[in-house]
């Protein structure tokens, strides 16, 4: 090959010293008589004081709980890349919301898994909670989990949840003593495939929670390429390109205690690397759709028909891709209504270099992608966004985002494997990034479940997060105290849990919307209790309930600063105040 | 008849002579002048070029042209500069004029070499080039040569050489402001924009103002989603060249992420204003189709996706958008097909991106070059196929699928728009950016480790 070296080897004349101010003479230097322009003079964009304000408390509160991703073995499987997630139960029915954390697993030398118990913490109230794992008989390390989707399932009072995880699910059924039992076998809750976020929700309209579980991708250790880090010999984790697809499932509840898996007249498509899920009613037609973010391929969004057959319509839903036309990788999810609207939007949080989307419900299942409008591609940094909850955090009126992020590889080149949480701000025209200064939100993570939960029930919401590798945290709300409203659902005719259900509040202010979901954020499970932030002075003037089952409830007078249970019961109105 | 007596001859003689003499020196003086000036105006071409202030350099040069249109040096330092800065077939143009008016035939004789290797067919142009310089070459010759190979290699995709070659260059001059360009261009290709960014700023922490570098780093930085910074520089950038499309594209799409959507459309209606390229024009339009997307005017939204898939038929993003607007306005026949277009582009950039990648790796991978053609001819992108089959040729010159492929060019190049086709008129090589060939970093090969 005729490469340069050997050209210039053999030529000295190139150093030979041209002739000065010959037309193709040697260079002199340049001479720049111009000043230099300061280049740092640019816009500074001063970010308002935001009142979002949250504290770890963790390590006071008793709950202390690691999820290990078993990366020590070196084996840089990307099984370590998905983390833990968080659910939010009152397992007990004290009115305290109880937490569940995925235990995670090893990876053996020998090319092996195995579990990491869960860690189940008991709220005394306060913030103070109570290591239960053993009592309530929740130990068990077979599996390496990732996922906790919190559900009455079985509709008894009593909150069950599932784990999903590498190679197989386990179904926790709460015995109502303060114990919980493994059935997913006898369920035929058997699912070989790895699952991650699933959701329930009542997806045929029979009254009872099915299930529907995202599957990520064919990794195996018989499906292991060698991927290369930063330097040729250095391994680091396989991007999810390097694997297939696993095509996600649904699972029906037979209202005796089992399940039936939903074969290929359900419709749902035979790929997609599915990381998180949201069930919720995107079309307001009466029944539960599902949107499934999938990691790397387009975003699904399952249209139901209302009897648990589904139309994938993603594309044209425009809730697949980002803006650039492009599948992102997709991890966390959650439904609002940033807008106020009454359509319930979609909230995703993506890998780096990707904007996380916000996808506005234009009507008739048709969304825009106003990442852009909205200041969400304005962020610093970059992020590869997780667990994701989108609510009135500082009690404003309106609905502001939290983001537990972290990388997913061991060599990150441009972002680094610990994140910084991500808090905006909702200001209404957009959203703007809160900048703190210390604690928590200050310093960096490698963030993934996040869940939700008025912890202390004091009328706003708390965050518990599980990361890799690291203790969890237990986020409480500091924001200062503004008025509130919770409403707890309980359904009859409907499903228990209410999943599905639309709840609109009627202020002197405006309108604001809420949804009961099933799934949502990343691995994880939040309080199922509806929130509303309301603004000093405002007067709440109606509160109506959208029933699953299709009834409308309709409550005036409703006083804020308290906690509703309402019971679904027909076209009466009827409310039960705690 | 006056008679003049000897005093007043010798006092009228003395006049003339001074007269004559003032008339000399004026007369010199203005020549002197011109000839000052004429340098002078040269030298900052010249200048410019070294710091590869290309945008600079034409304009010096073309302001020359307009004092100096018979002179051959200038039509020559006019043709360097077109052929430096890219624009082949101006600087065909002016090596010719050049000639005409008489320039050395040895200096006509290298700028077209230096075409040939630039345009990608290196192997064809370094035997000639070896022998100039075996011949004795000042030291801007060489610079020219290591740049023309420099480029060439980088056209066809020979990263691994033009990585050598520019390690003999800064061995050479290690402040040559081209070849850290240059360098961070490879650095960009490989996928390690951290350090391409640090090489961009090294260059402007020299010279704040070197264009190239700025443009070059605002584009980047937009590309890494720090547009903040992003936006800084093609501000910066704005204070240079007021007008340059490159510039308002990349200020329209940074306002645009900034949420300021008004200045988004603003400076995007400016580029269509303006004369940008095709694929600016493209860009300027997918951005006020997303921005009337957004507003809710999927009508208008709709105009300006299909302006942009006229001028460029291969671009995702207004294919995208033509899907959502029509979804919207509930055609969902014509939504359904865009869709399928933006899946097929798509998934044929994640392929040019593949090969390209596995190019940087093994550079004589002929069939990947073919394939790659093929793809781009699939897109409609012949200039850029009819490049690729060029560097299949340098490989392999009896390529049988190669040559079919480009004859099945020429015949449609010749059944609609017939032009003349010189030898040197090869299209300035692409960065890869707008094309989304970004190749990734490769085991084995030498190149500077990239951490990603």
């Amino acid at each position: 090959m005729n490469s340069p070296r050997s050209l210039v080897r053999s030529s000295p004349p190139f150093m030979i010293v041209g002739i000065v101010l010959s037309l193709c003479g040697c260079g002199r230097s340049p001479d720049i008589n111009e000043p230099p322009v300061d280049v740092t003079s640019g816009p500074i964009t001063e970010l308002p004081t935001s009142q979002l304000k949250f504290e770890d408390v963790a390590a006071d509160s008793g709950v202390r709980f690691t999820f290990r991703n078993g990366g020590e073995s070196g084996q840089c499987t990307i099984l370590e890349s998905l983390g833990g997630g968080v659910g939010a139960l009152d397992f007990d029915g004290d009115g305290l919301v109880d937490l569940c954390f995925a235990g995670g697993g090893k990876i053996h030398k020998e090319q092996r898994l195995s579990g990491l118990p869960m860690g189940l913490f008991r709220n005394l109230g306060e913030l103070s909670f109570q290591q239960v794992t053993d009592q309530a008989m929740t130990v068990r390390d077979e599996l390496y989990t990732h996922g906790v989707a919190v559900a009455d399932y079985n509709q008894d009072g009593f909150c069950d949840f599932l784990v999903s995880g590498y190679g197989a699910m386990e179904c926790w059924e709460n015995q109502g003593d303060g114990t919980f039992r493994e059935v997913g076998e006898a369920a035929d809750l058997v699912d070989s495939s790895w699952s991650t976020s699933p959701s329930w929700a009542d997806l045929n309209g029979d009254g009872n929670l099915d299930l529907f579980v995202p599957h990520y991708v064919n990794w195996s250790f018989q499906n292991h390429p060698f991927c290369e880090g930063p330097k040729s010999d250095q391994r680091d984790i396989c991007p999810p390109k390097s694997f297939e697809g696993n095509a996600d499932a649904i699972y029906f509840n037979n209202a005796d205690g089992t399940f039936s898996k939903g074969d290929e007249s359900t419709g749902l498509q035979p790929d997609g690397k599915g990381l998180g899920s949201l069930a919720a009613d995107f079309d307001n037609d009466g029944d539960v759709d599902i949107y499934v973010a999938n990691d790397t391929t387009d975003n699904f969004l399952y249209i139901n028909d209302g009897s648990g057959k589904f139309e994938e319509l993603g594309i044209l839903s425009g809730v697949a891709v980002g803006a650039r036309g492009t599948p992102d990788g997709s991890m966390g999810v959650d439904i609002c209504d940033f807008n106020s609207d009454g359509r319930p939007d979609i909230w995703v949080a993506n890998y780096e270099r990707e904007a996380f989307g916000l996808y506005r419900n234009e009507g008739n299942a048709v969304f825009l992608h106003v990442s852009q409008s909205m200041g969400i591609t304005a962020l610093e940094h970059l992020f590869v966004g997780f667990g994701t909850a989108v609510a009135d955090f500082d009690q404003d009126g309106d609905e502001d985002i939290v983001v537990a992020n972290g990388h997913v590889i061991l060599f990150p080149y441009l972002a680094p494997r610990r994140q910084l949480p991500l808090l905006l701000d909702n200001l209404g025209r957009r959203f703007e990034q809160v900048r703190v200064a210390r604690g928590y939100c200050a310093a960096p993570h490698e963030g993934r479940g996040l869940a939700a939960a008025d912890l202390d029930n004091d009328g706003d919401l708390d965050l518990a997060i599980s990361h890799l590798n690291e203790p969890v945290a237990l986020l409480r709300n500091d924001a200062p105290q503004g008025q509130w409203l919770a409403v707890k659902l309980v359904g009859t005719s409907s499903n228990r849990d209410a999943i599905g259900a639309r709840l609109v509040l009627q202020t002197s202010e405006g309108v604001l919307h809420r949804y009961v979901k099933g799934g949502g954020s990343y691995l994880s499970s939040g309080d199922r209790r509806v929130y509303w932030g309301i603004g000093s002075g405002v007067i709440i003037e109606q509160l109506t309930v959208h029933w699953p089952s299709g009834q409308e409830q309709i409550l005036t007078n409703v006083a804020p600063n308290h906690q509703l249970t309402l019971v679904e019961s027909g076209p009466s109105k009827s409310a039960e105040t705690r | 008849m006056l008679r003049l007596t000897g005093t007043t001859r010798a006092r009228v003689a003395r006049i003339l002579l001074l007269s004559t003499f003032l008339a000399s020196l004026t007369l010199g003086s203005v020549v002197t002048l011109r000839q000052v000036r004429f340098w002078r105006l040269v030298s900052d071409t010249r200048v410019a070029l070294e710091t590869g202030e290309y945008r600079a350099a034409i304009q010096s040069v073309e302001k020359t042209l307009q004092g100096y249109p018979e002179n051959a040096e200038v039509r020559y330092v006019a043709a360097v500069v077109y052929r430096r800065a890219g624009m082949l077939n101006d600087a065909d143009r002016s090596l010719r004029e050049a000639s005409r008016l008489g320039c050395a035939d040895p200096r006509i004789e290298l700028q077209r070499c230096l075409t040939v290797a630039q345009s990608g067919r290196v192997d064809e142009a370094e035997p000639r080039l070896r022998e100039i310089i075996r011949g004795g070459a000042v030291d801007d010759d060489a610079h020219q040569i290591y740049e023309a190979l420099v480029k060439g290699y980088m056209v066809s995709y020979r990263l691994k050489d033009a990585w050598d070659c520019l390690e003999f260059w800064t061995a050479w001059r290690p402040a040559t402001t081209n070849a850290i360009l240059w360098r961070a261009e490879i650095y960009q290709r490989i996928g390690d924009s951290k350090t391409a960014v640090r090489e961009y700023e090294e260059i402007l922490a020299a010279n704040p103002n070197h264009f190239e570098s700025r443009l070059k780093l605002a584009e980047l930085r937009f590309e890494l989603r720090d547009v903040v910074a992003a936006r800084r520089d093609f501000e910066h950038c704005l204070t240079v060249a007021r007008d340059a499309p490159a510039i308002l594209v990349g200020l329209a799409k940074c306002n645009q992420l900034m949420g300021d959507t008004k200045q988004a459309a603003s400076f995007a209606e400016e580029v269509l204003a303006g004369d940008g390229t095709t694929r600016q024009q493209a860009d300027a339009w997918v951005v006020l189709g997303q921005l009337r997307s957004t507003a809710g005017q999927p009508e208008k939204a709709t105009d300006a996706f299909r302006h942009a898939v006229e001028l460029v038929p291969n671009i995702t993003e207004a294919h995208h958008g033509l899907t959502q607007t029509y979804s919207a306005m509930g055609n969902k026949e014509l939504a359904e097909q865009h869709w399928k277009t933006a899946l097929q582009v798509s998934q044929q950039n994640i392929r040019i991106s593949e090969i390209a990648s596995a190019l940087a790796k093994n550079p004589a991978e002929i069939e990947l070059r073919c394939e790659l053609a093929r793809i781009l001819l699939q897109q409609g992108r012949r200039e850029e196929a009819e490049r690729w089959l060029w560097t299949v040729f340098s490989l392999a010159p009896e390529h049988a699928a190669a040559q079919q492929l480009l004859a099945a060019i020429a015949q449609s190049d010749l059944a609609e728009t017939p032009a003349a086709v010189t030898n040197v008129e090869v299209p300035e090589p692409s960065t890869g950016q707008d094309d989304q060939v970004v190749p990734t970093p490769t085991p084995g090969s030498e190149l500077p480790e990239s951490s990603k």
